[in-house]
């Protein structure tokens, strides 16, 4: 991708390629350069901010599924 | 004294049905959860559950311990599940590029919202409205807790691809999720 020098289309694609991370970052799976990056665009763009937060509680949430009941003969 | 699962299945590829019915005891459950998770249907996981369990046994001999068993149970597992599943209507969720979407603003909710019970309900609600493939893979990963290879190996694809399915399939979920984020539980 050619680099541009419009600070709105920077931004739009930085964040484009931080929210394209962010499971692999949850995961620790991303090269502690590119993690470092992450936490560096999310602690001052506020959307991919909230975006990682939710995720996070989505993921935890997905975890918390493991110890609810399937079915009424469960419950 | 107890076998393992590697013993039980050279039991079982000798002709032992107990040692067999001692590794459906000790894999079905999870393999039940993992198939409820993605039919949505106790009847229907139940089925394939007992579908699954007979294929294998009839199939033991072929079994190579490439893998584990539970991954091979699981994987034999879902792919019934999943043929009672393809030709139905595909749930109504969207997979969509999450570039220049806004996330809504969020109040000052504890954290303890998103234990709730009320939450996780909603969760699986919409986990139970992805797409099959990214239903799976996230019920596998993040639900089950397996590893990358693990689900991976289950689902016959790379992992890479898995990841694939898994960012895109937790991000469709996290997007459904944001209006229970804006506006609470009430």
């Amino acid at each position: 991708m050619t680099p541009t020098l419009n600070p709105r289309k920077r931004h739009h694609d930085r964040c484009s390629e931080v929210r394209g991370q962010m499971s692999d970052y949850l995961d620790g799976d991303l090269e502690p350069s590119a993690a470092a990056g992450v936490e560096r665009h999310t602690r001052w763009c506020p959307n991919c901010r909230r975006m990682l937060t939710n995720l996070k509680r989505t993921v935890r949430g997905l975890g918390g599924l493991r110890d609810q009941p399937i079915s009424a003969d469960e419950a | 004294m107890a076998h393992d699962d590697e013993q039980l299945v050279l039991l079982a590829q000798g002709g032992d049905r107990t040692a067999f019915d001692q590794l459906a005891e000790r894999h079905s459950t999870r393999l039940r959860r993992v198939l409820f998770r993605i039919t949505r249907n106790c009847d229907a996981a139940y089925d394939a559950v007992q579908e699954a369990l007979m294929r294998a046994w009839q199939n033991i001999g072929r079994f190579e311990s490439r893998s584990q068993f539970s991954t091979w149970l699981t994987r034999i597992g879902i792919n019934e599940a999943s043929r009672g599943l393809r030709g139905s209507a595909e749930p109504p969720l969207e997979l969509t590029d999450q570039v220049g979407e806004r996330i809504p603003a969020w109040g000052a909710r504890p954290d303890e919202v998103f234990e709730s019970r009320e939450f996780l309900q909603a969760v699986d609600r919409v986990l139970g409205e992805l797409p099959l493939d990214y239903r799976t893979a996230v019920t596998l990963r993040d639900v089950e807790g397996l590893s990358t290879a693990e689900a991976a190996e289950i689902l016959g694809i790379g992992q890479r691809a898995l990841k694939s399915r898994l960012h895109r399939g937790r991000m469709a979920l996290r997007a459904e999720l944001d209006d229970y984020f804006k506006e609470g539980y009430g």
